[in-house]
């Protein structure tokens, strides 16, 4: 396959900024201060002494052992610790043969996350990125520095349209980053492969358009219009109209369980699956019209922004909120979350970016400013876009830093973006028209052609079709916390031994997960504070008791009839409390 | 119990067979020395008593091992035979006899001892479970065997069966096939004889089955099951690469390519001309025939019409030669085969080689005057052999000229191309000095190229798009001082290079083409993109403004920038002070205990704080108040911003904080389980409205719900969290811990890892899933045979001892 994203391979040295750039108006071009450069990331590849390095397809050597891999490296394959061997007793896994095969099975899985750690020598493209000199920064390059530095292919991909009569356009790229549809506000569709600019479709639905978005590959795209949401074909062919989904102001797609998501002005999320044409679920989410959604590609759950400063998290199984987040102290204006489905970026009325950690603590990590963003979108490689007005704002490393490291100027106002999926790409769906500007080191390198393959042929495509409806995930199995799956049940298993009738033998089982559940906690310092606080809380309300009794014991005088139904108290144990509470 | 009887029965048993015995010699010997004598005797007695008492024999079916321990010998047989023990006590080991003896004899008999009564035989059910027991035992050690291997093969990833042999048929090579060949069919006799002569077949029979002469045919059978196994395996070897070949012939034969085919049929005529040369230096006769055949061959093309375009193909080429090129000079290439087929052969001898001439034979001189071919025109000298030749070398020396001609061609359609992609580049190169040296050319210059190179290229394609792409442009690149007429300048002289370079190599690569003219700009155009960029240029100080904003912001830290996060130590440090608290309290007005709830507050952490409000600035939102007259920011966009702005000022008073709060409050509330109130209003007090239950039939009546377990969002002010958000995935979890687990904990590791293409490297993934057992159809698969076993040395004993 050709190469995907490797824009920077020429190293140019670096030039003196301001040299007689007054004595000569043609030398004062020279503008380029920051080198622009692959970033070449050095793998480590393994390798055994004394030995020849092996050539793929090569047989392994009878007695041959890799050496062992670091373990930060693995890391990142593993799927959590398994069964220790040198642990398990035979109270754990009963009998022995069957305690040999599961802990062979256990090995199986350990060497096969090893090996995937070295098939990434297989991985050879390299990702892009900006380098920057000492003294520099990457702020001050433009699109036109940056397209001077690259190859001839990449060049190409930073484009403008001028589309100024059917204003402003949304924008999506299809999944495996080869295709796009704008969809203009007053009704101007237009489908076409943009890296040869060959035009699929184009034609006008003289209805306004409020969002476009493909479905599972580059044949069929939805188009959210005025009143009903549409299916069209790639030739721009209506399929099917579904009238279920009506006045929809943002569509969202989740390609592995062929749902398509949509966010009604009347405050009603639809889930409606395309590969059976059925509505999943239709939920009201009683905040106001719903322009602001999101999908979270980790776990398919949506994301709504809301004019109260919520964002509320959906799924099509629970009628309410699964989770809702109060983000900011205003309207939530654009909600993006990233591919790990680690990070969630909110952006609000009051000019406020800010980025949400959704693990377990949803707790915000940064916030930035620089005015109401219109339009969020985070990239594979996690680089953050952030358009408020004309101005776009890139970031990278979002957690840590609060600085952008490259900017662009668009001609018109931004109203959508996108990063292209396998591209060095962001589109930008404007007031003016379209905009395709390069962002180093935004897309993912190496593609996976068996997920998703942006050279496929049409053969392909079909089988890659046909693949993903067999593997289709059912809608019932979208959750928040998409790990449960992996456990058992312990609610019902201790339920039904606890239903079991005494004289019945119970089976000793060990309930505790392989997870533990993480629940936020407070701070220790906190945590102090506050048992010292419940502590005084309690010594006080024990002391007004004391007292109340005390005074209404000193009610009753001695000769009141009354008298003889108060309790005798022990005066030896009390007389030291009232000391203490005197104190 | 089984331990302390065993040496008693063999006792008995022995004692038993003593019994019967009348010679009492053996026995009483007492200084146990063993003679020949004794020894015989003994064995006499031995037969004798078990002549007379052979059912008891084979009641007992039982031995006296060496070892002194009871031995089965002959456990699925039945009864022993008397041979049998015969030959175990027949062996002239005396150690053996002298420990048999000891067993034998009572203790009574030892020197100075009195001796005692004989103790009472065993009852038979006693025996008899005695027996159960050894035969038990000895059943139990024969199956036990079989452990390990049991073992293994239930651990093993993968079995195979059959099991695999150990005379496998092996794959050999053609070669090798080849060397071992010995010819056995009649008809491959011949075959042998013909291609290597006489007395071939016998040489190689003799080397490969070392026959001797004299010796006959029966001699040559196999007489061994091995040796006809062997022979077998070898004939199954034979029929199998038969197979193969046979299979790859048919292969061959079925391929339809016509390039291969010809490329075949050239390669074979090549190895048949190299075999002819060598030929001519080794063995000139058979050459001789060679050439003959070569020239039978030649003829028989020449003959035919192979080469005349008549075929169905050539007809079908010649419709299409009139647009095709390609099918245009196949045809000629035919043509000129069939030219130089039927060409004269006597022309061509002119060239030949001066040291073939050289070269006589006498018998075919004579025949050269009958040819015809050689009547006409002058032949140098009338060698055939040479003509002939010349005339093959003529053709072939055509054939390579054709290709060279064909390759050159190549080079010089090669060199074109290259000569193309070079003007692509300078196009290109041209566009990017183009932006360089200003961005006013941005335009029309492109469109010109454009047009310039469709028609270079003659590209028939054109975009359909009816999309406007236009080079995006930034123009911050030209300093701001330059005045209007040096720009001027500065425009022209650039655009009259930049037409140099364009004409020069447009008239280098196509000098008939027409020189392109590049239309003068008008000034009216350069003006529009003066003010553009002087946009630009605003636009560029405004950007390093704002970054100079932004590094202050880096070095100031959080104090300006994280205003609104306050970090969770200051949050705890300040907690008796904050204001909020306060408020709060007076919100809800709950007392204590809401004060210790309500530790960390959301609103310390999500307050706006008016004081410090953010103040957009008009840069950050892209149009300062310079940009704004130049921008000409339309109407609607306009809209939007004003509609945005609205939104936030009319959400900005709004107690967003406190309505979640509530609502969280709520949502807790409802979560929680309620009391069950089962008392009965007015039964034994006061019923009626807003009276209060009394404290006892509170405590008596009123069901208390378990504490709810603790909320997930507990401890997070600014978050709900949906505590039912996922039982509908219940239903799709595990609801039982599998049979070897114990722990959940366990179970959930095993299963932790998915298995697919997609998450594990292919290797790793067919590991996982690999069958267990793998058979082969129609395949009979044998029980497992014990030769398998490792032999332990006893096992090995006692197969001697048998």
């Amino acid at each position: 396959m050709g190469k995907v994203t490797r824009y920077f391979h020429v190293e140019k040295p670096d030039k003196i900024i301001g040299e007689d750039s007054s004595s000569n108006p043609l030398n004062s071009q020279q503008q380029p201060v920051v080198t622009i450069v692959a970033k070449t990331r050095s793998k480590k590849r393994w390798v055994v002494r004394n030995q020849p390095e092996r050539s793929y397809g090569q047989k392994q050597q009878p007695g041959f052992v890799p050496p062992p891999l670091p373990r930060d490296e693995v890391l990142k394959y593993s799927r959590g610790p398994g069964l220790n061997p040198n642990r398990i007793s035979e109270e754990q896994i009963r009998t022995g043969i069957r305690r040999a095969k599961i802990l062979k099975r256990d090995s199986k899985v350990v060497s096969g996350i090893d090996q995937a750690r070295r098939a990434e020598i297989l991985l050879l493209e390299q990702h892009g990125g900006i380098e920057v000199g000492q003294g520099e920064s990457s702020l001050t390059l433009n699109q036109c520095d940056i397209v001077k530095q690259v190859d001839m292919a990449s060049a190409t991909k930073s484009f403008h349209l001028t589309l100024d009569k059917f204003a402003p356009y949304k924008v999506d790229y299809s999944l495996n980053g080869r295709h796009l549809v704008l969809g203009g506000r007053k009704g101007h569709l237009a489908a076409f492969d943009w890296v040869t600019k060959k035009l699929l479709c184009e034609f006008n639905v003289m209805e306004s358009v409020h969002d476009v978005k493909w479905l599972h590959n580059e044949t069929m795209f939805a188009v959210a219009q005025k009143q009903w949401t549409y299916v069209y074909d790639n030739q721009g062919l209506e399929i099917h109209c579904l009238k279920r989904m009506d006045r929809v102001m943002k569509l969202e797609f989740l390609p592995y369980h062929f749902l398509l998501v949509g966010g009604h002005e009347s405050g009603f999320i639809s889930w409606v699956d395309v590969s059976i044409g059925k509505i999943v679920a239709q939920f009201g989410a009683k905040n106001g019209p719903l322009g602001v959604l999101t999908s979270n590609p980790s776990n398919a759950i949506i994301h709504c922004g809301h004019s109260n400063g919520t964002v509320t998290l959906w799924s099509p199984n629970v009628k309410s909120s699964v989770a809702s987040i109060l983000c900011h102290g205003s309207a939530v204006s654009a909600v993006a979350v990233d591919n790990s489905g680690r990070l969630m970026a909110t952006g609000a009325m009051d000019g406020r970016l800010r980025i949400w950690d959704l693990r377990n603590s949803f707790t915000p990590l940064t916030s930035v400013s620089y005015g109401t963003p219109t339009a969020i979108s985070f990239s594979q490689k996690g680089l953050l876009a952030y358009s408020c007005a004309n101005a776009t704002r890139i970031y990278s490393e979002i957690g840590q830093t609060k600085k952008p490291f490259l900017r662009h100027m668009s001609h018109g106002n931004v109203i959508s973006s996108q990063f292209c999926p396998f591209e060095d790409v962001l589109g930008l769906g404007t007031f003016r028209g379209f905009d395709s500007c390069l962002v180093p080191g935004a897309g993912e390198a190496n593609f996976d052609a068996l997920e998703r393959n942006p050279f496929q042929t049409k053969k392909q495509r079909k089988e890659s079709e046909v693949k993903a409806l067999l593997e289709k995930i059912q809608p019932e199995l979208i959750t928040l916390d998409n790990k449960l799956l992996g456990e058992v049940d312990t609610n019902t298993l201790k339920k039904d031994t606890d239903s079991k009738p005494t004289h019945l033998k119970k089976a000793e089982i060990e309930l505790s997960h392989r997870r533990k559940r993480k629940s936020a906690k407070i701070p220790k310092a906190k945590q102090s504070i506050q048992s010292e606080l419940k502590l005084r809380t309690i010594r006080e309300t024990h002391q007004r008791l004391k007292k109340s009794e005390e005074s209404k014991g000193q009610n009753l005088t001695s000769d009141d009839p009354l008298n003889r139904f108060v309790r005798k108290k022990k005066s030896v144990v009390s007389t030291p409390v009232a000391e203490d509470t005197d104190e | 119990m089984t331990l302390e009887l065993l040496p008693r029965s063999q006792k008995q048993k022995v004692k038993l067979d003593s019994d019967y015995d009348d010679s009492d010699d053996g026995f009483d010997d007492e200084s146990f020395t063993v003679d020949e004598k004794s020894h015989d005797t003994l064995i006499q007695s031995l037969k004798s008593s078990l002549k007379t008492n052979r059912k008891r024999v084979q009641e007992a079916e039982g031995i006296v091992d060496p070892k002194g321990n009871l031995l089965n010998l002959r456990l699925s047989k039945g009864p022993v035979s008397d041979a049998e023990i015969l030959n175990f006590f027949d062996d002239k080991d005396k150690e053996f006899h002298k420990k048999l003896k000891r067993a034998v004899k009572p203790k009574i008999l030892k020197k100075g001892e009195k001796s005692l009564s004989l103790t009472t035989s065993l009852k038979k059910p006693v025996i008899k479970r005695i027996q159960r027991e050894i035969l038990y035992n000895n059943a139990k050690k024969d199956v036990s065997k079989w452990n390990s291997i049991v073992y293994h093969n239930r651990l093993a990833d993968q079995l195979i069966f059959p099991l695999p042999e150990k005379n496998a048929i092996r794959k050999d090579g053609k070669k090798e096939l080849e060397d071992n060949f010995v010819p056995i069919t009649p008809l491959e006799e011949k075959l042998a004889t013909l291609i290597h002569g006489e007395g071939y077949v016998e040489k190689r029979k003799a080397e490969i089955f070392g026959i001797k002469e004299g010796v006959t045919e029966e001699d040559i059978y196999v007489r061994t099951v091995e040796e006809a196994l062997e022979r077998h395996h070898e004939l199954a070897r034979l029929r199998a690469v038969q197979s193969y070949e046979m299979a790859k012939a048919k292969r061959n034969g079925k391929i339809k390519s016509k390039k291969y085919h010809r490329l075949q049929r050239k390669q074979k005529i090549r190895s048949q001309l190299k075999e002819f040369e060598e030929l001519q230096k080794t063995n000139p006769e058979a050459a001789m025939l060679k050439l003959e055949e070569l020239d039978r061959a030649r003829i028989q093309e020449r003959m035919n019409l192979k080469h005349r375009n008549t075929s169905k193909w050539a007809k079908t080429q010649i419709v299409r030669a009139k647009y095709n090129r390609e099918s245009r000079a196949e045809l000629s290439e035919q043509l000129k085969i069939s030219r130089d087929l039927t060409r004269k052969v006597a022309e061509s001898s002119e060239e030949s080689d001066p040291d073939d001439v050289d070269l006589e034979l006498p018998g075919l001189v004579k025949s050269s005057l009958d040819n015809p071919w050689c009547l006409t025109g002058s032949i140098k000298d009338n060698d055939k052999v040479n003509m002939y030749y010349t005339g093959y070398k003529k053709f072939w020396d055509d054939v390579n000229a054709r290709k060279e001609r064909e390759r050159k061609r190549k080079e010089r359609e090669e060199a074109r191309q290259e000569e193309q992609r070079k003007l692509e580049e300078m196009e290109q190169q041209f566009v990017l000095s183009q932006e360089k040296v200003s961005d006013e050319e941005e335009k029309p210059l492109p469109d010109i190229l454009k047009k310039i190179t469709k028609k270079v290229k003659k590209s028939k394609k054109k975009t359909k798009s009816k999309l406007q792409t236009k080079a995006f442009i930034s123009s911050e690149d030209v300093p701001q001082e330059l005045s209007l007429e040096d720009l001027d300048d500065l425009l022209t002289s650039a655009n009259q290079r930049l037409e140099e370079k364009v004409k020069k190599g447009i008239k280098r690569l196509k000098g008939e083409k027409k020189e392109s003219k590049l239309p003068q700009k008008s000034k009216k155009d350069r003006n529009r993109k003066n003010s553009r960029y002087q946009d630009g240029d605003i636009d560029e100080i405004r950007d390093f403004n704002i970054d100079d904003s932004e590094i202050n912001i880096e070095k100031d830290g959080n104090v300006i920038e994280d205003d609104d996060i306050i970090p969770s130590q200051s949050i705890s440090a300040s907690l008796k002070n904050t204001p909020m608290r306060e408020t709060i309290e007076n919100k809800t007005g709950t007392g204590e205990k809401k004060e210790v709830e309500k530790v960390i507050d959301p609103s310390h952490f999500l307050e706006i704080r008016k004081s410090k409000k953010y103040d957009m600035k008009e840069s950050d939102l892209g149009f300062g108040e310079e940009n704004l007259e130049e921008m000409e920011v339309e109407e609607d966009e306009e809209k939007e911003v004003e509609h945005l702005k609205m939104i936030a000022e009319a959400f900005e008073d709004e107690d967003l904080i406190g309505e979640f709060e509530r609502k969280k409050a709520e949502e807790i509330a409802g979560s929680k389980p309620q009391d069950i109130n089962l008392s009965l209003p007015g039964w034994g007090e006061w019923g009626g409205q807003d009276i209060k239950l009394s404290r006892h039939k509170r405590r008596r009546f009123i069901k208390k719900a378990p504490l709810p377990p603790p909320r997930r969002d507990g401890a997070l002010p600014h978050v709900i969290l949906n505590e039912n958000g996922d039982s509908g995935l219940r239903h799709h979890q595990v609801k039982e811990l599998p049979f070897p687990f114990t722990r959940v904990s366990d179970f959930e590791k095993t299963v932790r890892a998915p298995v697919g293409r997609t998450w594990l490297p292919e290797q790793a993934m067919k590991s996982l899933i690999a069958p267990k057992v793998i058979t082969r159809l129609g395949k009979v698969i044998q029980p497992i045979d014990e030769d398998i076993l490792v032999k332990s040395n006893r096992q090995k004993t006692l197969q001697l001892l048998k």
